[in-house]
């Protein structure tokens, strides 16, 4: 039963979903979970993935999908009034926004990076290439290759924390920027 | 923190490599010991990690947001790819959107499910989670209507009779309050002879629901929203044949009930 190629294929890519189960979680546990979650979601609809297409980009669809959803089980957990509360609970974080909101974010700063730091970012993210590969292909040395990428993600990262903290106002009026 | 890493012989560079699969095992092994004890940096890691996983997605996904789609184009193509489509027409769905007064550049900010009220997809987010949850569904349990009754119109701020569903086959389970970023709403958990169940949510502004009654299906979950006195009601189940006038009348009778 597990000689097909999907289960084959799977396995290859474990390693890397491992990975990314350890860093987007805060214990051994909560990724392994998540870990679990993920594959048995991906088993499930494994007639849905056709042979010969991208089945890595398929997994980490999955995976981002039900580490979204985990997330949000999360916050609404922590939502919950206890009876014995005095008055209102917290509601602390805004609303979660669920994957594709939270995507559209990521590509609408992304057009705002230089675009050596776009590239960086697009060609690992999406082409999945290696960065000795990537370098190649560029025509750059590794190491600057590498540069590109922390500074990118980190301008992406306070970009999107910026993001969160202004109001949906603010958010509006923030796209439109010409890449530089 | 730059002092932190120099000190154990960790880069910020490095941190990028365990990312992407770089690092040899040994040093991929030492990395990621440091990132345990080192959660700021484990957490900076996570955002960047989800920027990843956003990107792979929205490239590979027709259905995602591809940019610099006009807003409106991407709308209607949302509309027409979605579970909605197959329940609302086209006019009733920009009925809808425009009869909770959204334009097209708010609906597009919201989650996935464009159009829903925020009050029903936390209502939505509240069954998912509490629905079936074998440990503790409820805070109370349906063997005590009246203290229900009171903590409700306590939490809620406006007098709540809990609706009683039997004759439609549905006994109370019990009920939880959820704060949202509009308040505090009540949830009621109802379950049929077969334990199928139903959320019915209590929003005390009745502002927040549309103004004519809807029944939507969204990822296997059948969601009601109507505007009744003082609240906007969600009614969110799976399993369940709900047929929505007889439930609509129970629940406004017993809302109407405990207004006056």
């Amino acid at each position: 039963m597990h000689d097909d190629p999907f289960h084959q294929e799977l396995t290859l890519h474990l390693t890397a979903l491992r990975r990314y189960a350890f860093v987007l979680t805060r214990s051994a546990e909560e990724a392994e979970d998540l870990l679990q979650d993920c594959l048995a979601k991906a088993v499930a609809s494994a007639t849905q993935w056709r042979p010969g297409s991208d089945l890595k980009a398929w997994l980490f669809r999955i995976l981002y999908t039900t580490h979204i959803s985990r997330r949000r089980h999360q916050q609404v957990r922590q939502r919950t009034v206890g009876i014995l509360a005095e008055g209102m609970a917290e509601t602390v974080q805004p609303a979660d926004q669920l994957a594709r909101v939270e995507a559209a974010q990521v590509v609408t700063h992304l057009q705002a990076l230089p675009e050596g730091q776009r590239q960086a970012i697009l060609m690992v993210a999406v082409e999945d290439l290696k960065y000795d590969e990537a370098a190649k292909r560029l025509g750059i040395p590794v190491g600057t290759f590498m540069s590109r990428i922390a500074r990118g993600r980190e301008a992406l990262r306070r970009a999107l924390e910026g993001e969160e903290r202004s109001g949906p106002m603010l958010r509006l009026l923030k796209g439109g920027r010409d890449g530089r | 923190m730059a002092d932190d890493m120099a000190a154990d012989g960790i880069e910020d560079s490095d941190l990028h490599a365990f990312l992407d699969g770089e690092l040899e095992p040994a040093r991929e092994a030492q990395v990621r010991a440091w990132l345990l004890a080192n959660p700021d940096a484990h957490e900076r890691l996570a955002c960047y990690a989800e920027q990843q996983l956003a990107l792979a997605a929205a490239a590979a996904e027709p259905a995602w947001p591809t940019l610099p789609a006009p807003l409106i184009q991407g709308l209607e193509q949302a509309l027409r790819r979605s579970v909605w489509r197959q329940r609302l027409s086209r006019v009733a769905a920009t009925v809808l959107l425009l009869a909770v007064g959204w334009g097209a550049n708010e609906v597009l900010r919201r989650p996935v499910f464009a159009g829903l009220p925020d009050y029903a997809q936390e209502a939505m987010d509240a069954h998912a989670v509490f629905a079936n949850d074998p440990t503790r569904p409820v805070e109370i349990p349906g063997t005590r209507p009246d203290d229900i009754r009171r903590w409700l119109t306590t939490k809620l701020g406006e007098e709540v009779t809990v609706p009683d569903l039997r004759r439609m086959g549905l006994s109370l389970v019990g009920a939880r309050v959820l704060g949202t970023e509009e308040g505090p709403a009540g949830q009621l958990l109802y379950e049929d002879a077969l334990g199928h169940r139903m959320t019915l949510s209590l929003a005390p502004d009745e502002g927040l629901a549309p103004d004519s009654p809807v029944m939507e299906a969204f990822h296997g979950l059948e969601v009601s929203m109507w505007r009744s006195e003082d609240f906007a009601v969600a009614a969110i189940s799976s399993d369940l044949p709900t047929e929505m006038e007889p439930l609509i009348l129970a629940v406004d009778k017993a809302l109407d009930t405990a207004s006056r």
